[in-house]
């Protein structure tokens, strides 16, 4: 990745944490975390798996609209009517995106670090196990992931209003149980196995890395570093396909 | 040594059935080059080329010595050109300084500090420096074509196209626009296209006037208003003669055409000789007088 793209990655991450969708997604996780540590002063017994669901969903929500805030960064050229100005500068178009992909890792920093006290706030009043681990980490990646959709389709289909719906199309198209091996690709999707939450990080990480060799890909970035990227994206497929075999197996996936 | 010049040679553009340029060969060196046109002559398409953004369909374009047609070499060109578009687009949520910035890492410029110690230095350029944290929907549209200019000005480009930077401009930000531009510290090439006249005669060492995609005039200010030389007369009243006349503020009509005998002939100016060339193709609204 070039010297430039570091830079630009270092300049969206920095203006995507100050976005006001990503705000307002850090409302909601305020929101579900103050109803978590509510219910833990309250009740004499709180479990992670129970009480918690309120922060997952302020995580979701705040991944779905840090998509949209990627998706309208990468379409700023578009939107300002500046992108033949810009083609007249050395750095090229693929350095751009590179640059939105890396300012992605902003968001999902800053989310790990929103997690950690929620986290240890949680081991102090329950018992937590390598599986809510494992959840916990694939929240941060999920977030990573839709930021990096929300790249990809601003590069594949230019149009500010195809972010929301899409958005809406991920709530809409996960049913609230696990009724198709299919819905273990949903990327909300919950294993209850230690093995199948692993594979199903590996799959996540498999997919944002496929979405930016998409995107990539739109702007003919090097074919050395889309090869490259199309490796990763085959251990992504590979995880899919082991999540789809196993998955709905009697209590293993649930969305 | 590098060149720094610029070589157009028989370029021709068609968008459609529409020609856009048709055989246009001019060269520049260091120095301030006008390019004064009606809207439609092809201005702003032969901007683009030297901006490396349009191809043409034909003939050949070697910009500071290299060909934009190869990858590596347009890249070159793109580093030591300096761009401003006839209609920027603008970063409305980034203050003044981010929008540079940003343009700046654009520009290859990675270094943090360097580079900021560049924007602040060409937003002080433009006289922007003190507004540089305002957001860029906050300026005022005179201040939008400075923080354009500004973004033009980084890394000191050998190379700079302008395509009709004072539009809209109010006669104070002409002349500081004027002032900035023929300060620049190294004579890099300036391709300067404008409707207005008084910037070619107050900058430019040189004029290229465009009609209907081919060149009419090459030369300098003064030899352009010679054209005009013997062929402007004033009188108390309207002449039909004259291929364009105007009431002027002291009630008299000042005409250009071919001179009836006997008339009271006037000084030309570049005006009157850019109005002569160009004829029925101008849009007079676009021509200053």
């Amino acid at each position: 990745m070039s010297q430039a793209a570091r830079a630009l990655g270092g300049l969206e991450g920095r203006r995507l944490l100050r976005h006001p969708l990503f705000l307002t997604g850090t409302g909601f996780v305020l929101i579900g975390t103050a109803y978590f540590v509510r219910s833990s002063l309250v009740e004499a017994t709180v479990a992670w798996d129970d009480d918690a669901w309120t922060i997952g969903a302020g995580f979701t929500f705040l991944g779905l609209l840090a998509m949209i805030a990627t998706n309208l960064a990468a379409l700023r050229d578009r939107r300002a009517g500046a992108v033949e100005q810009h083609e007249t500068l050395p750095v090229a178009r693929a350095s751009r995106t590179g640059g939105l992909l890396l300012g992605v890792g902003w968001p999902v920093a800053a989310c790990a670090l929103l997690f950690a006290p929620i986290w240890l706030f949680a081991a102090s009043k329950t018992e937590l196990s390598a599986l809510d681990l494992l959840h916990a980490v694939d929240t941060l990646a999920l977030i990573g992931t839709l930021g990096v959709l929300g790249v990809a389709i601003a590069r594949w289909l230019p149009n500010p209003f195809l972010a929301p719906v899409a958005a809406w199309g991920l709530i809409l198209t996960s049913p609230a149980e696990a009724n198709s091996r299919w819905h273990a690709l949903s990327p909300f999707a919950s294993a209850e196995s230690v093995d199948l939450a692993a594979w199903h990080l590996v799959y996540l990480f498999g997919l944002a890395i496929c979405l930016a060799g998409a995107a990539l890909l739109r702007d003919r970035a090097p074919r050395a570093l889309v090869a490259v990227i199309a490796g990763f994206g085959v251990a992504g497929v590979a995880a899919g396909v082991m999540l789809v075999t196993a998955c709905p197996g009697p209590g293993r996936c649930q969305i | 040594m590098e060149d720094a010049s610029l070589r157009v040679e028989a370029i021709e553009k068609r968008f459609g059935s529409v020609p856009a340029l048709n055989g246009v060969t001019m060269d520049a060196g260091p120095g301030i080059t006008g390019l004064l046109g009606p809207n439609g002559a092809g201005k702003t398409t032969l901007l683009r080329m030297l901006a490396t953004v349009l191809a043409p369909d034909s003939g050949t374009l070697q910009l500071l010595g290299l060909d934009p047609t190869r990858s590596a070499e347009r890249v070159e060109i793109r580093r030591r050109l300096g761009y401003m578009p006839q209609e920027p687009g603008f970063y409305r949520s980034f203050t003044a300084f981010e929008f540079v910035d940003y343009v700046a890492i654009l520009k290859e410029m990675t270094d943090r500090d360097e580079r900021h110690r560049e924007v602040r230095r060409v937003l002080d350029a433009v006289g922007l420096g003190d507004v540089s944290t305002r957001k860029v929907r906050a300026l005022s549209g005179g201040m939008r074509q400075r923080l354009a200019l500004a973004q033009a000005l980084l890394r000191d480009p050998d190379l700079l196209v302008l395509d009709e930077p004072t539009a809209g401009l109010d006669p104070e930000q002409r002349l500081r626009f004027r002032e900035i531009v023929s300060q620049l510290p190294h004579r890099p090439v300036v391709i300067l296209s404008t409707h207005q006249t008084e910037d070619v005669t107050a900058l430019c060492e040189r004029v290229v006037v465009l009609a209907e995609g081919a060149i009419r005039f090459d030369g300098t200010p003064v030899e352009l208003a010679r054209t005009a030389e013997d062929r402007v007369w004033i009188r108390e009243d309207r002449d039909d003669r004259a291929v364009l006349s105007w009431r002027m503020g002291d009630g008299r009509y000042r005409h250009i055409g071919d001179p009836p005998p006997g008339a009271a002939l006037s000084p030309a100016t570049i005006d009157d000789a850019y109005l002569l060339m160009v004829g029925g193709t101008a849009d007079r609204e676009g021509v200053a007088a």
